[in-house]
């Protein structure tokens, strides 16, 4: 007699067997097919872009080519001609000069940084969450002494490289997720390793100005303080102090501060910065 | 299958580098970055985001020979063609500069587009001193900042001489950058 139950079920095993390559295989081709289209749609994007792009003069380009113009024509003034063509060229080069007076103003280019948030979305969907390192908030009688020992540089090694000498010292690497390039929070970092061995008040007051350039006015009071207790005489460390407890909605404990600077330095700065908190102008 | 699987591994290897290039600029070990990038560049020279990332991890740490293949091959988004100005700027005005430092060449005629490298703010200020004889160094002032000084000079080495850019704030050395 045949077992008709277990025939089915060997049967029912042998055809999942029979069907498990196929699937896998259509799988993995939708797989491909979707990143395939993907790519090709992100390319004709691009294309389609150049070609919008194709009838407009590049700005550069044509700022550049009109430089050339000018030396010539200063170039056939020079030259002895007759009194008309001198009349003319002389015309010539009044208006060139109005036009390289307009040039003065420098055309300034700019790093296109988009393509960093592709970058980010992409990390955060692939990989585990970045960290994001915050800047914890400082107290404002005491200054954040995170730094490390020092520690030389690797040499590069490779010849046909440009390097940059520095001492690199391992400070702490407070600053947040920033994607654009940002020159100067780097400078500034350098600075503080710097001042954290020599103890620098030049290098403090920069920090300290350059913190309130970037509207960090807590830290800029922070160093504008340190820099006051190593040398009590440099002014521009007293105006820095004083408009950071401004910007930290400390007016009152500002204009105590200027005033007794002012009275022991009789400094007109310091005075007319005095008068623009009391009047409200500075805020 | 097995094509197939080769095929997801090496797309999955694609995101990886990029993604590790990404990571090293964050943590801004831009050495590391660019030597990377370097490494990869014949796989990856059609993705214009990957040559941008190598590019501005090669700048920030002053490597700007590198930029002359990017240059060349960032040229199909807007993005692109602005980080090619851009870099094109840095790398007219590094060449120029050396011409001038080396050979006395006079380049104050020049009026370049500018940027916010520091060999812009260099170039800036050098077009604008009168040359008439070369000197060993030029101390060049910031606009922005007079405690902010630029040193600039030629270090004669033995392989090949090298422009030196020194900052100074407030006479003390904050940052030294090299190029040929």
């Amino acid at each position: 007699m045949l077992n008709v139950n277990d025939l089915e079920l060997r049967h029912k095993k042998y055809k999942r067997k029979y069907y498990v390559p196929l699937f896998t295989m259509i799988a993995s081709v939708i797989v491909i097919a979707a990143s395939i289209s993907s790519f090709v749609i992100y390319n004709s994007k691009d294309t389609i872009a150049v070609e919008n792009k194709i009838m407009q003069k590049p700005v550069i380009a044509q700022k550049i080519e009109t430089e050339p113009i000018i030396v010539e024509k200063n170039e056939s003034v020079q030259e002895p001609v007759d009194e008309e063509s001198a009349h003319v060229a002389t015309e010539t080069v009044a208006k060139e000069e109005i036009m390289t007076e307009e040039k003065q103003e420098k055309i300034v280019l700019a790093p296109s940084l988009g393509f960093m948030s592709k970058f980010e979305s992409n990390s955060q969907s692939h990989s585990e969450p970045i960290k994001e390192i915050k800047n914890t908030p400082v107290s404002q009688e005491k200054i954040e002494t995170k730094h490390s020992e020092p520690k030389i540089k690797k040499k590069q090694t490779e010849p046909k490289k440009e390097e940059i000498e520095e001492v690199i010292l391992n400070i702490d690497k407070k600053s947040s997720i920033n994607i654009a390039r940002n020159d100067e929070m780097e400078d500034v970092a350098h600075v503080i390793k710097r001042f954290n061995i020599n103890h620098n008040p030049a290098l403090s007051l920069f920090v300290a100005k350059k913190y309130y350039q970037l509207g960090d006015y807590e830290q800029a009071y922070n160093y504008a303080l340190i820099t006051n207790d190593i040398n009590n005489n440099i002014e521009e460390s007293w105006l820095i102090f004083s408009k950071s407890l401004v910007k930290i909605n400390k007016k009152e404990m500002a204009i105590e501060t200027l005033k007794r600077y002012i009275s022991h330095s009789h400094s007109s700065q310091a005075r007319q910065l005095l008068d623009e908190i009391q009047a409200g102008k500075f805020k | 299958m097995k094509i197939l699987l080769l095929i997801l591994i090496s797309i999955t290897m694609y995101a990886d580098v990029k993604q590790d290039m990404f990571a090293l600029y964050k943590d801004k070990k831009y050495a590391d970055a660019c030597n990377l990038g370097f490494k990869n560049f014949n796989d990856y020279s059609k993705d214009e985001e990957y040559v941008s990332l190598y590019s501005f991890s090669c700048l920030n740490i002053d490597y700007v020979d590198r930029l002359a293949v990017p240059i060349a091959t960032l040229k199909f988004s807007k993005e692109a063609r602005a980080n090619a100005a851009y870099f094109s700027t840095i790398l007219m005005q590094k060449k120029l500069l050396y011409h001038a430092l080396l050979d006395n060449h006079d380049i104050s005629s020049l009026n370049l587009p500018t940027t916010d490298y520091i060999l812009s703010k260099v170039f800036d200020l050098f077009t604008k001193i009168k040359n008439d004889e070369q000197k060993e160094f030029y101390i060049l002032e910031d606009e922005n900042d007079k405690e902010l000084k630029y040193k600039v000079y030629i270090l004669k080495d033995v392989k090949i001489d090298k422009i030196v850019i020194e900052e100074f704030y407030n006479s003390i050395s904050i940052k030294k950058h090299i190029y040929w």
